[in-house]
């Protein structure tokens, strides 16, 4: 259900600037295109006022209003002027595009850090998902912005408006100023159009100075959809249908986008779309046209309703909890003590292998999962809830919560699943001989096994340190049975310590590592095995190697483990379950042991803590990570499950098919089919793109987040953006990023959103210019073209200027907003004598850089960039990012997440693959001399032209 | 009531279709007059009722309501003094909205429009009161919107929109002309009793010399943008339709002549 919440909130939002566009279009009979400009408006004055310390909800109020001027800058032009409507709009919107600019100061102004007005809302959340919660509240905002609406055009003043849309004639007639209501009209709706980029950069958390294009075509679909949907002419449904049909087409984007449809193809669409309706409506006024076209007509509403119960029907089957009813549908509830590797590997091999027994949840059986976070109290009223809830059988995983299960329900089935001992919990006195209503899959580490593995790594082992909570009763008892194996062997002492709370471990593994031990013996402890990293913290620290009795631990930093594999339990809980649910009588089910056993080592910590180790001391080990970190997972955890199902998906998020985009993507891409990732780690690869268009990557970043992806991978800032605002938890790995403080993911390297790392790339300027002056140490003056409207390239002419200064150059700049007048500004630069031609980080050149390359060529300009591939297009020398290394690096990271790093971890560096591209034809061709020195250092050449 | 004196109006002055359609129009009207217009197409008719009600503002002249001149001011400003209603039964109503919002709207002409819901039960319980004086059973369909209702219908409405609330002057051009005889007959009735409810003072175009005979103290004949005639209560008595045809006959035979000959047989009488 939450899916689809974030779709629906987008199209509250956007709801404001549909009831915009219906107030011009509909009532005005205004096609206004100025909104295109005021979405933005309304975003960067809210935005640069919040980052100012203005409070959120008085940034919205000034939006509003900020968007009124723009609305009757375009009455003005339009009355006064008296040029056609759509012209009028299109000169304000290109000029406040320089305003926006201007306003914000620069292209992207982010609000990660800063509060919100959704910040408002969250302290009165009753428990709620944030998005459930936000819709909540924006529906009653939506209800009042209705509300107000329709009471503005019930007043006199609102007839007046109406009737100047709808007669201007009339209206004159009866006194109305008609050129004062057209301006009003436009500031209303343009107010509340910039209301809506106000909250909608809130609600993603940025404002861009692109963010308005296409706002006319989607407020139009809008109000269109709304119409098809609500054929009423009352005033009341003309507005809901607008809200509607925002939100409508929010929810159809959303079901494309999940149902894998092109973003492409959703723009071509909606243009489509909204053309042919305004197409019909203009002949609608034309009766004989209209005849004809009527037909025309049904069908595209009939298309369009059918579009609509597709995706509202998808919605409704989404979102319901049994998809397809069968004659029976068993009611399962899985109940966990903690979340702690051996626990839930338990849990998803119950899952996996209830899914091979035809167990389906939605289908035929409902599987309910509540977990206690480690919580005696929880475990008792989630039993409470499972008591009245009639389930029809129960899966208990680990003792506290089978103890506890046994003593309240003793009707309801139990199968119980990764517990040391069954019968010191009073489940029954022997396999056969147990609770009527209580079976399930057991076993205890043989503590005896245990102290052998660490011998044998050991030898000289004197003294062992243990930590257990004497609290649980199957820690007790592990311990004892490790009591009870030292003892016999008789050459060594335990050293064991109790605690209480994760909160002691370190302490206590500290105090114990003073004691002289030459290694750590952990038996099983929910509590020690949770709280395990503050132990492998004094383990490596103090160079004593750790053993244990869970796998999962191994990559934490263990050194060995001797265990069971509780994918084992899992399965063959799952399979009992089978035969219950078939209607054998639990009673006279015997327990089972466990049927698989773990034996793993970490050869990296066995490094770290130069402790020899033998091939021949392993060779029979199925969970070996080798000293570069790289896992050899033969257990049947890893047969069972990676093989199958627990794939790991990764989103690879791209803005637009910009070239450096792409390279990374390619870079990427290579390097996990060279190194054979997708079979290693199981990976999945979902490449998405937003084709430049901020609505649709807000729409990809939520999509992402709700599709439950396992790791995020963006390339592009704005990608990055939005992806960090939708989504807190998913570890997001991110790169092609020129200035990642800059766009307000980290205040410095180590200080980050925690789930976000990855990697920056900036302009390498010094060295740039340093190379020109090796290659032309008497060269002078060097000429700069960049678009102030790019904050990256804004700050890349900063740099320059700096180094220019150092390196004893002049620089020239001129300006270019964009691609056309870039040639207007070289041509400007050539006239001032120019030796040396210099473009960094700026998009806009980029566009045009084939044509500047030959223009300069042609005056005998040498040409340098920091774009590596710009050589191929005709520039002199580039120093840039191969973007390819910097996907592969990218990936690097993202490798480092999948072998277990966590992102906070993991500073952001700026890496900056330097490689020089010399064009030595051109050189040539030219007749310029490059020194040896320099051709050393250069790392491609071009040889003809 | 109205006073012009030589008023002139140039379409697209300088240019290629330049158009004289006004050439010195010198009229009075008193109070409580009714005064019909005939005069062949593009004699300026429709011009000098828009230069009335300032859909353009004249080239030279002036234009006095009520003894204030308004030879300057915007249309919007004088709809406070003058209602009219089109040829056209498109252009008096907003199609859109409903008859009650309609008659609302013209309720309220010249009046400052406020941020205030004021169409309320008394209001509305008013309206339906004057459009059962139309006699067309629209009472019942108040809350129908206009769009819906015949070209008649709305004609109809049109009128009572432009009397609902007293107009100093009434201007009607052609206001019967788009409509079959018999919703011609009614709304000539309804126009008749209206000015005689009201004594409006009224211009009004037709192309219907009966109704230019019929209705009205005075007729004015107009031809190339001047009043070439002017016939008064005492002498329409004497005239009927053929007479009146006749002059136009002879209108139209005079305009066969080119102007040089025009002017040579004016000198010669
Ligand atoms: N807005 C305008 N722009 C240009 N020419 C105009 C305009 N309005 C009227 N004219 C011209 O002025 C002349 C007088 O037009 P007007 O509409 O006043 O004639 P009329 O007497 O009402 O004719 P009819 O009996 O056909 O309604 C015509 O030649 C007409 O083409
Ligand atoms: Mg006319």
């Amino acid at each position: 259900m939450e899916l689809w919440f974030g779709a629906l909130n987008l199209g509250i939002l956007y709801s404001l600037m549909a009831i915009g566009s219906l107030l011009t279009y509909k009532i005005l009979n205004f096609a206004d295109i100025t909104v295109d400009g005021s979405f933005t408006t309304g975003a960067a004055v809210a935005a640069i006022l919040i980052t100012m310390g203005v409070d959120p909800s008085l940034s919205l109020i000034i939006a509003f209003f900020a968007g009124m001027i723009t609305g009757i800058a375009t009455g003005i032009v339009y009355t006064w002027l008296r040029i056609s409507g759509l012209l009028a709009g299109i000169l304000v919107m290109i000029g406040l595009y320089s305003i926006n600019l201007h306003v914000m100061g620069k292209s992207n102004v982010p609000l990660l850090q800063f509060p919100t007005v959704f910040n408002y809302f969250d302290p009165y959340n009753p428990g709620l998902a944030n998005e459930v919660w936000y819709f909540v509240c924006l529906s009653v905002f939506g209800a009042i912005a209705w509300t107000a609406t329709v009471l503005f055009l019930k007043t006199d003043l609102g007839l007046t408006l109406r009737s100047t849309g709808n007669n201007p004639e009339m209206s004159k007639a009866t006194g109305v100023n008609v050129d004062f209501i057209y301006i009003l009209g436009l500031a209303i709706s343009n107010g509340l159009v910039a209301l809506a980029g106000g909250f909608v950069a809130q609600y993603q958390g940025f404002a861009d100075i692109q963010m308005g294009i296409g706002t006319l075509m989607v407020g139009l679909a809008s109000v269109i959809i709304g119409e098809t949907v609500f054929k009423s002419k009352s005033l009341s449904i003309m507005v809901f249908s607008a809200i509607v049909g925002s939100i409508l087409y929010r929810l159809i984007i959303a079901g494309a986008l999940y149902a894998g449809m092109n973003p492409i193809d959703l723009k071509l669409l909606t243009s489509v779309f909204v053309l042919l309706t305004l197409f019909l409506s203009k002949v609608s006024n034309d009766r004989n046209q209209m005849q004809k076209f009527k037909k025309n007509f049904k069908w595209i509403a009939i298309g369009l309703v059918s579009i609509l119960l597709i995706s509202v029907s998808y919605f409704l089957y989404d979102s319901s909890p049994q998809k397809k009813s069968q004659s029976k549908v068993y009611k399962i509830a899985i109940v966990q003590f903690a979340e702690n590797g051996l626990l839930d590997v338990t849990r998803l091999a119950f899952l996996e292998e209830l899914k091979n027994l035809k167990y389906i949840d939605g289908e035929n059986a409902k599987i309910v999962y509540r977990n206690a976070h480690g919580d005696i109290a929880t475990v008792n009223q989630i039993l409470d809830e499972i008591e009245s809830g009639g389930y029809d059988i129960v899966l208990t995983i680990s003792t506290p919560v089978t103890q506890a299960a046994i003593k309240k329900l003793t009707k309801t089935p139990i199968i119980f699943a990764t517990v040391a001992n069954p019968f010191i919990i009073g489940a029954g006195t022997s396999d056969r001989d147990h609770l009527p209503n209580v079976t399930g899959v057991y076993g205890w580490v043989e503590a005896d096994s245990l102290l052998q593995l660490t011998k044998s790594f050991v030898p000289n082992l004197k003294n062992a340190g243990l930590l257990y909570d004497p609290g649980q009763s199957n820690s007790v008892f592990n311990y004892d049975m490790m009591k009870k194996a030292i003892a016999n062997d008789g050459k060594v002492k335990l050293q064991a310590m109790t605690i209480n709370s994760s909160s002691e471990v370190q302490q206590a593994a500290q105090t114990i590592a003073e004691k002289n031990i030459q290694a750590f013996i952990l038996t099983p402890d929910n509590i020690v095995y949770s709280a395990f990293d503050a132990i492998a913290k004094v383990s490596l620290h103090k160079k004593i190697p750790t053993f244990l009795a869970d796998v999962e631990r191994l990559k934490d930093g263990a050194f060995g483990v001797y265990g069971h594999d509780y994918t084992a339990s899992g399965i063959q809980a799952a399979r009992m379950l089978r035969r219950i649910l078939n209607g054998v009588n639990p009673k006279s089910i015997p327990f089972e042991k466990y049927n698989s056993i773990v034996k793993g080592i970490n050869l990296k910590t066995a490094k770290l803590m130069n402790i020899p180790v033998k091939p021949e001391q392993y060779s029979d080990f199925n969970y070996i990570i080798k000293e570069d970190g790289t896992i050899i997972d033969k257990t049947l955890k890893h047969e069972f499950l990676s093989n199958k199902n627990t794939s790991k998906k990764v989103a690879l998020f791209m803005f637009s098919e910009s070239k450096p985009l792409m390279d990374s993507r390619d870079g990427f891409i290579a390097k996990v089919k060279e190194l054979g990732l997708e079979k290693k780690y199981n990976l999945i690869i979902d490449e998405k793109n937003a084709q430049n268009d901020y609505a649709i990557g807000q729409s990809v970043a939520n999509d992402i987040v709700r599709s439950k992806y396992d790791y995020i991978v963006t390339f592009s800032t704005i990608a990055l953006q939005l992806c960090a605002k939708a989504n807190t938890e998913i570890p997001h790995i991110f790169g092609t990023v020129t200035d990642p403080f800059v766009a307000g993911i980290a205040k410095t390297k180590a200080d980050h959103q925690k789930n976000i790392t990855g990697i920056s790339t900036f302009q390498p300027i010094e060295s740039t210019l340093k190379l020109m002056r090796k290659v032309f140490p008497n060269a002078k003056t060097i000429g700069m073209v960049w678009n102030p409207a790019e904050a990256n390239s804004e700050a890349c002419t900063e740099r320059t200027r700096i180094f220019a200064k150092k390196f004893g150059f002049e620089l020239v700049e001129a300006n270019a907003t964009n691609a056309n007048e870039v040639h207007e500004a070289v041509k400007s630069l050539l006239g001032k004598k120019i030796d040396i031609f210099f473009t960094s980080g700026d998009v806009t050149v980029s566009l045009a850089v084939n044509s500047v390359a030959k223009l300069l060529a042609d005056k005998n300009i040498p040409y340098f960039t920091n774009t590596f591939s710009d050589v191929e297009s005709g520039a002199f020398m580039t120093v840039g990012a191969d973007y390819q290394e910097v996907g592969a690096e990218t990936l690097n990271i993202l490798i480092r997440v999948l072998d277990g790093e966590k992102t906070e971890n993991i500073s952001i560096e700026n890496f900056m693959p330097e490689k020089i591209y010399f064009n030595k034809a051109l050189a040539e061709k030219m007749k310029i001399q490059v020194s040896d020195e320099v051709l050393k250092s250069v790392s491609k050449v071009r040889t003809n032209l | 009531m109205i006073k012009i004196t030589n008023l002139h109006k140039k379409f697209n002055e300088g240019t290629f279709d330049e158009v004289y359609a006004l050439r010195g129009i010198d009229v009075e009207i008193k109070d409580g007059d009714f005064i019909t217009i005939i005069g062949t197409n593009g004699s300026g008719k429709s011009t000098l009722l828009n230069a009335i009600s300032g859909s353009f503002i004249a080239d030279k002249g002036k234009i006095e309501v009520k003894n204030k001149d308004v030879t300057k001011k915007p249309d919007f400003k004088r709809a406070k003094y003058i209602a009219r209603v089109f040829q056209n039964p498109f252009l008096g109503t907003a199609p859109g909205m409903t008859i009650a919002e309609n008659l609302h709207l013209a309720n309220m002409r010249g009046k400052s429009r406020k941020l205030w819901i004021s169409l309320d039960n008394k209001h509305k319980a008013f309206y339906r009161e004057q459009i059962a004086l139309l006699e067309m059973q629209l009472e019942d369909r108040m809350n129908n919107v206009i769009g819906t209702l015949s070209g008649g219908q709305r004609q109809a409405i049109t009128l009572l929109m432009s009397v609902i609330q007293k107009p100093d002057v009434l201007l009607l051009d052609e206001h019967t002309a788009a409509l079959d005889p018999k919703s011609a007959a009614q709304l000539i009735r309804l126009t008749k009793m209206f000015i005689e409810r009201d004594k409006l003072t009224t211009i009004m175009i037709t192309h219907s010399m009966q109704q230019a005979i019929e209705l009205g103290n005075r007729t004015i004949m107009m031809h190339k943008g001047k009043i070439i005639e002017e016939i008064t209560i005492k002498e329409k008595a004497m005239y009927n339709v053929d007479d009146l045809l006749d002059k136009f006959a002879n209108i139209r035979k005079i305009e066969k002549l080119t102007p040089e000959l025009l002017n040579e047989f004016r000198n010669n009488y």
